[in-house]
């Protein structure tokens, strides 16, 4: 995706929306939902568009745990670590995800097949120890049925 | 606004609906602590420290931000409320490092204040210390994050009073922070580093860097910036003799709180160690040796002597700079025109005002503006014609920002270049000084044709202002304005607060003047004359005006070919005052070149600093028998004169500065001036004491009040007066230079109507086929000879490079970061390019001022009488090994 191309995409997307501070959220989530994350380049188009300082979008930005300003994996893997996860095991699930993906929390591999990421829950104790891979949940796993959603991931 | 009445500390005391509790309690003198309250920002309260009870219900509420309401029973002493913002005191100071003894906020800590106010040290809470480097990633500021308290002081200032908005908080609970957009690098973000956020923090988590001490000052002392026109009032803090620092003050009414990047990080450049300290004379040999005062002043007044007597008085001319004082300049021209007898007297005005300020002169009949410029922040509507306060006179910016940012103002910007004010800007003509003039005739008709200027303004106050109209909609080459102009008219339509800034471009344009009087015209097409300011350069600029610093001028009001004026000075001065019309600065470099000049004094001015075609002016000025000059630094590069003698700093001497709304403000010495050297009216008054001619003044007052007695039509101005903050301002036409527009329909504006054809844009030559867009710098205002003595304004401006667009410089096979040389028709000069895609085609944008000079090199000497002309220069480009 060359530079040039971004911002034509950009550029499309700010006509969109109302030039006032109320559009700054859903921009972002438009534009984080186009390219997978909030391009760095993209924060002073939006500052001018909506009005605000590119300091205030940064803020926003920051704050939310939903932004990311770095490109993500494909597949995004998110291990629960809540209370009833942890008691029945969460920390070998992240164990074996580490050793897999070779990553730790946060982090994206070189070349983009995986991002790693801890949740506080993800309000399916009931399933725990849980998992999600993308948009799928897998509950009650063990270290042999993770490894087996991994690899299918690609 | 109803009234409320609440008890506060059991007295009943009223204020008005939606008063802070804060406020009130101020008001009547009870004291509340605070932490990330200011006066100037809006109460946001993120500190908790200013809790105070309401025992009717028991709550604890920040004072800073509840509104008074009717039947409160408040409490600031109660167990309850101390309690609470002991606790709160306790959780900041926890994970505050308590590293009082070795930090250099010391006395001004607004935290440890509170601490010792409670009575409270070390809190016994656990700490969840998080220790961070301190950060000094630029040549002003040290941030050590670890001692923020979160006020968001920083913040707010930024935001809203300076409204940059560089940094605002980034993350989320513990770990959020203060950070600007990209992270902790200010560079490359929107800051302009006005350090206001400094100004500000309560502890010591933002720090001025490298200060000549690391305590803060022993005293603060009021002065004024002398960097540029704008005045700033500023404290001055002194430590041993010396100025260590700089703030801006609430009470002074332009600036208030906020100085630029060069009032509150350049006077380090007053304590160099580059500063001359004592009287220099070029040897035979051309080397130059130290000399006492009173050898030099014994040679000179000797050589003086010879020069007049054998080739006379006209042999001799007198240039003075625009940092200057009054007196300083007023005793030139006293020591030109009655010690010398010479009538070659003027200053660098002419290079960097004169078309402008005679436009004004000739359309308002007077040199200053009606309106404050306070006005700016609250105006309605911006113009903006040549002029870049962003770079030139950054805290003009401020009130600009402030009024579009906080206000809704609109800004129309007539600039080829984008500035950093562009993202501000409702409109932006991208255009050259050619195609402006007719956006400006297309704007004016568009207003009349709309009906939306001042009809009545105009029949009241200009002159044959039918005649004006019909010259304006009965021209020939009249066209269907575009929607940019219909848009620029509805913005300026009557009725809407317009001001209209003029910058130093204009003054360098080759239709500076006519450009001048079109903007006058629009001004009066809007009723607003009052607001037309002219963004001058020196700190003391309108000064030179004032006094008459020119080859036709005689301080006190008048041409020096008026008979009651000059008679008038006789009388003071006693004996001979020559009324000649004398040679311009640019006529005796001329004279010079022809030999008629044998001798050049320069007050104040290094010739090669502001000088165009420093080649052609050094041959110029070898040529001359004699050239001194007064001075603070040694030359930046090469030397002319035969004679230098030390000057004292602004801060180093009593006088008095007009800025450019016409205040005139009092400076006193605040500290001595390193070694022997002196002030420049010292020298002067010295030296005639030595020509056998003594002018008597003791003190700088003396001089003052003779300045000020010369003319009935000057209001007088007190000297106790001009020291207060923000000075006196001269009244409308009290010093009027504008002499030659007098006597017809007294007391009306005059227009200009506009010219039958417009300007075209100069083609360049074929083998100079870049056009250069000269392009001022925040860190190096006018001849950037004091900021360049300033360590940390040197380290933060590049100012050697020069930018293209991409393509262009793919044409000359340049590449970003890589040298190359530029060639004018007079010189070369080399830089570092960078590559920037907003430079307009066919362009290359070179600095202004700045440590080499880049431009002075390139510019051809300018016709008779005519301004520098930026506008039309042309140069060859090509890369050059590194």
């Amino acid at each position: 995706m060359t530079q040039d191309f971004q911002m034509s995409a950009l550029k499309s997307i700010l006509k969109r929306f109302e030039p006032s501070r109320k559009s700054l959220i859903p921009l972002l989530q438009e534009i984080q939902t186009e390219f997978g994350h909030i391009p760095p380049a993209a924060i002073r188009p939006v500052a001018q568009r909506v009005g605000v300082f590119p300091s205030e979008v940064s803020g926003v930005i920051s704050f939310y745990a939903q932004f990311y300003t770095t490109p993500r994996g494909r597949n995004v893997v998110r291990v629960c670590r809540g209370t009833a996860c942890h008691v029945r095991g969460a920390r070998t699930v992240l164990q074996t995800v580490e050793r897999f993906t070779g990553l730790k929390d946060g982090q994206t591999s070189e070349d983009m097949r995986f991002t790693l990421e801890t949740v506080a829950c993800l309000g399916a104790c009931a399933l725990s120890p849980v998992m999600i891979a993308n948009k799928t949940y897998y509950g009650k796993v063990n270290p042999g049925r993770i490894e087996a959603v991994l690899r299918n991931l690609k | 606004m109803k009234t409320i009445t609440i008890s506060l500390n059991g007295k009943e005391v009223s204020g008005r609906s939606g008063t802070t509790i804060l406020d009130l309690a101020s008001q009547v003198g009870i004291h509340i602590p605070t932490l990330c309250h200011h006066p100037l920002l809006k109460s946001v309260g993120a500190c908790r420290v200013c809790l105070v009870e309401d025992v009717k219900t028991g709550r604890v509420l920040a004072s800073c931000v509840t509104p008074i309401a009717e039947g409160m029973e408040i409490r600031t002493d109660s167990a309850a409320a101390v309690a609470a913002r002991r606790g709160v005191l306790e959780l900041i100071l926890s994970d505050h490092p308590s590293a009082c003894v070795v930090c250099s906020k010391g006395n001004d800590c607004v935290l440890r204040d509170l601490a010792k106010d409670h009575g409270m040290c070390d809190p016994e809470l656990d700490p969840l210390r998080r220790w961070r480097p301190t950060q000094e990633v630029n040549p002003f500021i040290t941030r050590d994050l670890s001692k923020c308290v979160m006020c968001g002081r920083c913040i707010r200032v930024c935001t809203d009073f300076e409204a940059v908005g560089a940094v605002d908080y980034m993350d989320r609970g513990f770990d959020s922070h203060p950070d600007t957009a990209y992270g902790p690098a200010l560079d490359g973000s929107e800051c302009t580093f006005c350090g206001s956020c400094v100004a500000l923090c309560p502890t010591d988590a933002l720090a001025e860097r490298d200060r000549l001490t690391t305590s803060s000052g022993k005293d603060l002392v009021a002065g004024v910036c002398s960097y540029c026109g704008t005045g700033c009032h500023a404290q001055y803090e002194l430590a041993d003799g010396e100025v260590v620092g700089a703030r801006g003050h609430q009470e002074a009414p332009l600036n208030s709180i906020s100085l630029c990047v060069r009032g509150r990080y350049g006077q380090d450049a007053l304590s160099s160690p580059r500063r001359l300290t004592s009287p220099m004379i070029r040897q035979g040999d051309g080397a130059l040796n130290k000399a006492s005062w009173e050898d030099a002043l014994n040679q000179l007044a000797a050589r003086l002597q010879e020069i007049k007597k054998r080739h006379g008085a006209e042999s001799i001319g007198v240039i003075a700079g625009q940092q200057c004082s009054n007196e300083d300049l007023y005793l030139a021209v006293r020591f030109a025109r009655s010690v010398l007898c010479t009538p070659n007297m003027d200053t660098t005005s002419k290079f960097s005002s004169r078309p402008v300020s005679e436009g004004i002169a000739a359309a308002l009949r007077t040199t200053v503006a009606g309106a404050a410029l306070e006005g700016v922040s609250e105006a309605e509507t911006i113009l903006l014609v040549g002029a870049r306060p962003d770079y030139t006179h950054p805290v003009i910016a401020r009130n600009v920002r402030q009024a579009v940012r906080n206000r809704g103002a609109a800004l129309i910007q007539l600039d080829a270049l984008r500035t950093t004010l562009s993202d501000f800007a409702t409109l932006h003509f991208r255009e050259d000084v050619e195609q402006q003039t007719w956006t400006l005739f297309q704007i004016m008709r568009e207003l009349v044709a709309t009906r939306h200027h001042d009809e009545e303004f105009l029949t009241n106050n200009v002159m044959a202002s039918e005649d004006f109209i019909s010259s304006l909609m009965g021209h020939p080459r009249a066209q269907l304005p575009g929607p940019e102009v219909k848009q620029a008219a509805q913005l300026l339509a009557k009725g809407r607060k317009t001001v209209f800034l003029l910058g130093p471009l204009l003054a360098r344009a080759s239709h500076g003047y006519m450009m001048t009087r079109l903007v006058a015209d629009l001004a009066f097409l809007c009723g607003r004359p009052e607001n037309l300011f002219f963004l001058y350069e020196g700190c003391n600029e309108l000064g030179t005006l004032e006094l008459g610093c020119g080859p036709n001028g005689l301080p006190g009001c008048g041409s020096a070919q008026d008979p009651a004026v000059l008679e008038n000075l006789r009388s003071v001065w006693g004996g001979d005052v020559t009324a000649d019309r004398g040679m311009d600065a640019m006529g005796m470099i001329r004279g010079a070149e022809k030999r008629t000049i044998k001798a050049l004094l320069f007050i104040g001015v290094d010739p090669l600093t502001v000088l165009p075609d420093t080649e052609r002016t050094q041959k110029a000025l070898e040529a001359v028998d004699l050239v001194v000059r007064t001075g603070m630094f040694p030359a930046p590069d090469r030397e002319v004169a035969h004679m230098i003698f030390p000057a004292a700093a602004p801060t180093e001497t009593d006088g008095t500065y007009i800025n450019l709304e016409g205040r005139v403000q009092r400076v006193s010495k605040l500290c001595n001036p390193p070694g022997e050297a002196r002030p420049h009216a010292r020298f002067l008054l010295d030296l005639s004491g030595t020509l056998g001619n003594p002018l008597g003044f003791v003190t700088a007052r003396q001089i003052f009040e003779e300045i000020w007695s010369l003319s009935p039509a000057l209001t007088p101005v007190s000297w106790v007066d001009a020291a207060r903050p923000g000075g006196v301002r001269i009244k409308h036409g009290d010093l009027s230079s504008g002499a030659e527009a007098a006597g017809n329909e007294k007391g009306k504006f005059v227009p200009y109507p506009p010219p039958a054809t417009f300007p075209s844009t100069p083609r360049p030559p074929r083998d100079r086929p870049w056009k250069v867009y000269p392009e001022e710098q925040t860190a190096h205002p006018g001849d950037g000879v004091l900021s360049g003595m300033s360590r940390r304004l040197a380290k933060f401006a590049n100012g050697e490079s020069v930018r293209m667009h991409p393509d262009d410089a793919e044409a000359v096979q340049a590449a970003d970061g890589r040298w190359v040389s530029l060639v004018s028709e007079v010189g070369e000069a080399r830089a570092v390019l960078r590559i920037d895609s907003d430079v307009p085609r066919g362009g290359i944008v070179a600095p202004v001022g700045g440590p080499s000079h880049l431009l002075q090199r390139l510019l051809p000497w300018p016709e008779e009488y005519c301004p520098l002309d930026w506008d039309r220069l042309f140069v060859s480009v090509t890369p050059v090994e590194d």
